[in-house]
């Protein structure tokens, strides 16, 4: 008896255990069900709940720090080539005769030009994310000085005179001019928006700067982006071009003889209808030239094909000959080698509206295109060898760097930077944001609509079931891993919804990431995106007296005229901290006639200076424009009552808003 | 029973098990780097080309081992009448051909399973399907001759399971259609000659799986007659039979390449006499070409350097039988499974024309308003489907019943045709398809704004009722024809 009553507790327990397992299995089947938006994914749970860790042991454990190869310069003798690392905060020093690396200085965060004086002696680095440009001494390997510059100072460049050091202050979209004698900024233009390259003519007598964003543009118009012309002698902004329907103007080179200038750039389609990808009806890449002669005409031609597209160009060089161009683009791990005679001709027989009808022509890149030439992951920086016989590729997702001959268009040799060997998930994942090879014919990456995994400035024009409705402003996706829905109409409850099976159906229209990789990518854009600091609005955080005023708005519960504002109503309720959002589904009146009636998800509004145009269809030009053009019932928060200086303050008090870290523990936010 | 009876018996039954192993073996002997080819009877061969599909009485899909010129060859359906048209899948485990089983049935496809050598039928159509290639994701193209509707006899494309279930037509014109290969991107590359109203060129046209955004692939000059066997290698060139200008006795090897197939033709083989039937590129170099050296020899199998555009020694050839259509049994790449966004219960799809007056390249004085068009009309195979204004930037937006032929005439302020009747289109269920402008540079990518036409809700095709579609040119001529 005693015997069966054990032998029926054991059968007992394993019965319990086995419908234990079965219930375990069932939900783990519905919740990753829920969360992938397939019924087939494989109940991995390290997919989600390992690979997305962003701190502690196993996010130590899982992850590495790569250096991730930027921007380069090589010494004035061609013995040396000077690294940029990204991600690892350091300028590394390559002798170019054993290809190893010899040096390595520790510099601010998020390093992003590098400029040697023409001695070779020194050295100066540009910090993007700490507003400061380092002086280095190359003899010693060590910083001597810190010079204070504008908000993320991106390239530099030498005077001709070599006295001053030009610096483009991206965020900020200015560019900080510095005496080297005084080592301090003597004057700021403004230039363009989200400017980031410098070049001087061959004769001294300009620079150049390019800007990848648009200007502000009326609702439903084509971008323009800005090519500010500073004269050297005067050192005031002497011009500023203007690139129809252009952006992302990541770069500009000048041909040795000055003939022409020429930049990278992008050709979106946001203003149309996105039904299809095919014959460049999403994106297109190319070139902007602008001549010396004909009174500066400013001319865009493609570097893709009508079947292959070539994005993200990034970074541009011209050998010493004037011949030939060199394209980085790091959308398509390849490099474009452009005949510059062949440019030449085409220019010079080429009425403008001719010009303007190749703009759209995909077939022109025929006339100019020599090669494309395979480079490892991302390429970006390019840097020719002083005798223009090599040219150096950062292969920022390689950790390496390229020598391919000018001579006979081959790679003859990389150079390990002595990065981790190991491949991370979110590595690879950074890999598959930066490349193209998941759109149809690589028209364009990820990176593309989110350049530095934020947003463009773009509104696009989604098709869904019709066209010409429910246009989407593109989201930054700084911070995105924590703030589902996804989507203005917040249809995707998870990154891997939202990057799934109906992402490739309605946006990059070919096979769709196998869950390998939409692990990886998942795994980077919840680990590895990061949200630059808010130096420009909120340093310290210590806000100024405006931005204390405009939070005691933000915060406030009753109107001007001492009328109780409703909870629902105040601005907290649907943007609370840490990341300024309540998750939710809401109603604000902003629909427009061409929007499907849907809630909208409430965005995040961590760094939102830096995210204009506003809105979920970007009608909003300015975080004013909020109140005042789109908020006439109060339903987007009461704000009528309020004064030009209280809506002044309140958006000042916004622009403070920094990374989501910072308001986590702050008592004061809770 | 007499002992040496008993030996002789069990001798006789171990010599008929060894004899059904031995061909067991030799049935599931490995094709692995083999070739495979169809082999025509010449009286039955169409010499000059212009047979777009492959139907040869007789023919058979035999085997080879070229690296092994003594190794017999393997006929691979002994037990068809007729079979044509070898497709190998992506892992070289399975091959997809059309075939007769008796002489007077109707073409069908079949699978072979390369291991045992066993096929199964996977198309079950009263007519006959041609032309079968793999697709992605376990499903097969091939070309469905239509039931006869007074259009010519119109060939449309299909696409089904490998278990022959989920059967779609993709193709809707009335055209001879014929899938030629998969391309790397994943589209479909079809054979396409218009029937109706009047006979057309051959083209190469690219279309996706489920048949949508069709777009010219190649043509060649004049009434070039385009072979239906094409390849596409890893570098990206595209490699076909082309007897240019329709001359009957000279069919030449052409490479294009894929990123820009209309404008890089190379003629490989114009310095060499003779004409070539079939192409094949390998994988480790060079390629296998079925060649006729002179008009009254056989079509043999050979092989052929691209780099110095030269013929080497025959690899196989038989004397009666013309050699072609050579496939390497061989794993290669599969092509991008494209994703459907078409919505089967829907029963329109959408046009956006961005401007009716983009066309070729413009010269400097651009259109006089005289020659601008400021109406489209829609075309249906037997009537006018309806004049639709255009907006003042050019564009139209259309909401057309879906899966159905339509062709398309640009008319100027007063009525006239201006440009037109364009090619056929048909637009699939929720099909959002986009073009340029009328009869435009197909290399042109559209300029960035915002369409006026979809700012507001898209014409309906048909029309119903219209005025302006009374006024149809097409129609007036119609009449004005039927009263004289």
């Amino acid at each position: 008896m005693k015997k069966n009553k054990k032998l029926f507790f054991i059968l007992g327990g394993l019965v319990i255990i086995s419908l234990l397992i079965i219930s375990v299995h069932k939900v783990s089947r519905l919740h990753v069900n829920y969360m992938t938006a397939v019924d087939d994914h494989p109940l991995n749970c390290i997919s989600c709940h390992v690979y997305t860790q962003k701190d502690g042991i196993v996010a130590k454990l899982i992850n590495e720090d790569y250096l991730s190869p930027f921007n380069m310069a090589v010494s004035p003798d061609g013995s040396k080539l000077y690294v940029i690392a990204q991600d690892g905060d350091a300028l590394l020093v390559v002798d170019t005769q054993t290809n190893k690396v010899t040096g390595k200085i520790a510099v601010g965060e998020r390093p992003h030009s590098v400029a040697i004086k023409s001695d070779g002696n020194t050295a100066f680095v540009s910090n993007q994310w700490a507003d400061n440009v380092y002086e280095i001494d190359l003899s010693l390997l060590k910083v001597v000085d810190t010079l204070k510059t504008g908000s993320g100072p991106a390239e530099l460049a030498f005077s001709p005179d070599k006295k001053f050091l030009y610096v483009v202050d991206s965020y900020s979209s200015e560019v900080s001019i510095i005496d080297l004698q005084t080592k301090t900024e003597i004057k700021r233009l403004v230039a363009g928006n989200n400017p980031v390259a410098a070049v001087f003519s061959p004769d001294g007598s300009q620079a150049y700067v390019t800007s990848r964003r648009t200007l502000p543009m009326p609702f439903e118009t084509p971008p323009i982006t800005e090519l500010t012309v500073i004269d050297a002698a005067t050192q005031m902004v002497k011009e500023r071009k203007m690139f129809d329907n252009a952006y992302l103007m990541e770069n500009v080179a000048f041909t040795p003889s000055g003939d022409m200038a020429i930049a990278t750039l992008i050709r979106p389609k946001n203003l149309i209808p996105s039904i299809q990808v095919e014959k460049g009806w999403m994106m297109t890449h190319g070139i902007g030239i602008i001549e010396q002669g004909n009174e500066g005409r400013v001319i865009q031609l493609l570097t893709d094909e009508p079947n292959a597209y070539y994005p993200d160009p990034f970074d541009i060089v011209i050998t010493p000959d004037g011949q030939k161009a060199f394209i980085s683009h790091s959308g398509a791990d390849v490099i474009t080698v452009i005949d510059l005679n062949a440019i030449r001709t085409l220019l010079a027989e080429s009425t403008q509206k001719k010009l303007d009808y190749y703009s759209n022509h995909l077939g022109i890149s025929s006339r100019y295109v020599l090669k494309r030439i395979p480079t490892g992951a991302n390429p970006k920086g390019l840097v020719l060898s002083p005798d223009g016989k090599n040219l150096y590729v950062a292969e920022r997702l390689e950790d390496r760097i390229a020598v391919i001959s000018t001579e006979n268009l081959e790679t003859i040799k990389t150079i390990n930077l002595n990065g981790p060997s190991r491949i991370t998930v979110a590595r690879k994942g950074r890999r598959l944001f930066n490349n193209a090879g998941h759109t149809f014919q690589y028209q364009y990456a990820c990176y593309t609509c989110h350049p530095d995994s934020h947003e463009d400035g773009l509104v696009y024009n989604m098709a869904g079931a019709d066209m010409g409705r429910n246009l989407a402003n593109t989201r930054s996706l700084r911070d995105i891993g924590d703030t589902p829905p996804y989507k203005w109409n917040g249809k995707n409850s998870s990154i891997y919804k939202q990057d799934g099976m109906r992402f490739s159906t309605v946006l990059t229209r070919t096979e769709a990431f196998d869950y390998d990789e939409l692990d990886a990518l998942v795994a980077y854009i919840v680990t590895g995106i990061k949200n630059p600091p808010n130096l420009r609005y909120n340093p310290s955080g210590h806000l100024t007296e405006a931005q204390k005023r405009g939070k005691k708005i933000y915060y406030r519960t009753h109107t001007n005229y001492g009328e109780e504002i409703p909870v629902y109503n105040q601005c907290a309720t649907c943007h609370p901290p840490p990341y300024f959002t309540n998750k939710q589904m809401t109603d604000v009146g902003t629909l427009s006639e061409t929007d499907d009636p849907m809630l909208l998800d409430v965005p995040h509004l961590n760094n939102i200076y830096e995210s204009p145009p506003y809105l979920h269809d970007g009608r909003a030009a300015t975080l004013e424009e909020l109140w005042t053009k789109f908020n006439n019932d109060d339903k987007h928060g009461v704000a009528n009552d309020m004064k030009k200086d209280e809506l002044n303050d309140l958006v000042e008090y916004l622009k403070s808003l920094r990374d989501a870290k910072y308001y986590k523990n702050d008592p004061e936010y809770h | 029973m007499n002992p040496m009876k008993i030996i002789f018996r069990i001798g006789y039954i171990v010599a008929i098990g060894l004899a059904s192993l031995c061909l067991n073996s030799c049935r599931n002997q490995s094709l692995e780097g083999m070739v495979v080819f169809t082999r025509v009877p010449a009286g039955n061969f169409d010499i000059h080309g212009k047979a777009i599909a492959h139907k040869y009485k007789g023919a058979q899909i035999v085997a080879i081992n070229p690296d092994k010129p003594g190794v017999p060859e393997i006929i691979l359906t002994p037990d068809f009448y007729s079979a044509c048209s070898p497709d190998i899948s992506y892992d070289a485990k399975h091959l997809l051909f059309t075939a007769q089983q008796k002489e007077n049935d109707s073409w069908q496809v079949w699978e072979m399973n390369l291991e045992n050598k066993t096929s199964k039928k996977i198309t079950h159509f009263e007519e006959s399907c041609y032309g079968p290639a793999y697709l992605p994701g376990g499903r097969l193209v091939f070309s469905r001759q239509m039931p006869e509707t007074g259009t010519g006899p119109v060939h449309a494309l299909y696409t089904m399971d490998l278990d022959g279930s989920n059967v779609s037509q993709i193709t809707f014109q009335p055209h001879f259609d014929y899938t030629t290969t998969v391309l790397h991107d994943g589209r479909i590359l079809m054979l396409t000659k218009q029937l109706f109203p009047q006979p057309g060129d051959m083209m190469y046209m690219a279309i996706r799986p489920n048949g949508t955004k069709t777009e010219l692939f190649y043509k060649g000059p004049g009434s070039s007659i385009l072979n239906n066997q094409v390849y596409e290698t890893g570098d990206g060139f595209v490699y076909f039979i082309e007897w240019e200008n329709g001359n009957p006795n000279s069919g030449d090897i052409i490479s294009i390449n894929q990123n820009r197939p209309l404008f890089t033709k190379v003629n490989l083989t114009s310095g060499i006499t003779g004409s070539f039937y079939s192409v094949l590129p390998r994988q480790s170099g060079g390629m296998l070409v079925s060649y006729r050296p002179s008009d009254a020899g056989p079509v043999g199998l050979y092989s052929f350097s691209v780099e110095d555009k030269s013929l080497g020694a025959p690899i196989y050839k038989q004397p009666g039988y013309y050699v072609i259509e050579p496939v390497l049994v061989e794993a290669f790449t599969r092509p991008k499974n494209l994703p459907d966004d078409t919505n089967p219960e829907k029963s329109t799809g959408l046009l956006l024309c961005q401007d009716i007056n983009v066309i070729a390249q413009p010269d400097d004085a651009g259109l006089s308003d005289n020659a601008k068009a400021t109406k489209v009309e829609v075309l249906g195979i037997d009537k006018s489907m309806g004049i639709v204004p255009v907006e003042d930037d050019g564009s139209f937006y259309l909401k057309v019943i879906a899966d159905t032929p339509i062709r398309f005439q640009t008319l100027d302020k007063d009525g006239n045709i201006l440009y037109g009747p364009s090619g056929w289109i048909w637009i699939r269920p929720f099909e959002r398809r986009g073009c340029v402008g009328c009869h435009q540079d197909p290399e042109l990518a559209p300029n960035n704004v915002v369409p006026l036409s979809v700012k507001k809700p898209p014409v309906s095709i048909p029309v119903e009722d219209s005025y302006e579609t009374e006024q149809s040119p097409t129609i007036k001529s119609l009449n004005k024809n039927e009263k004289e």
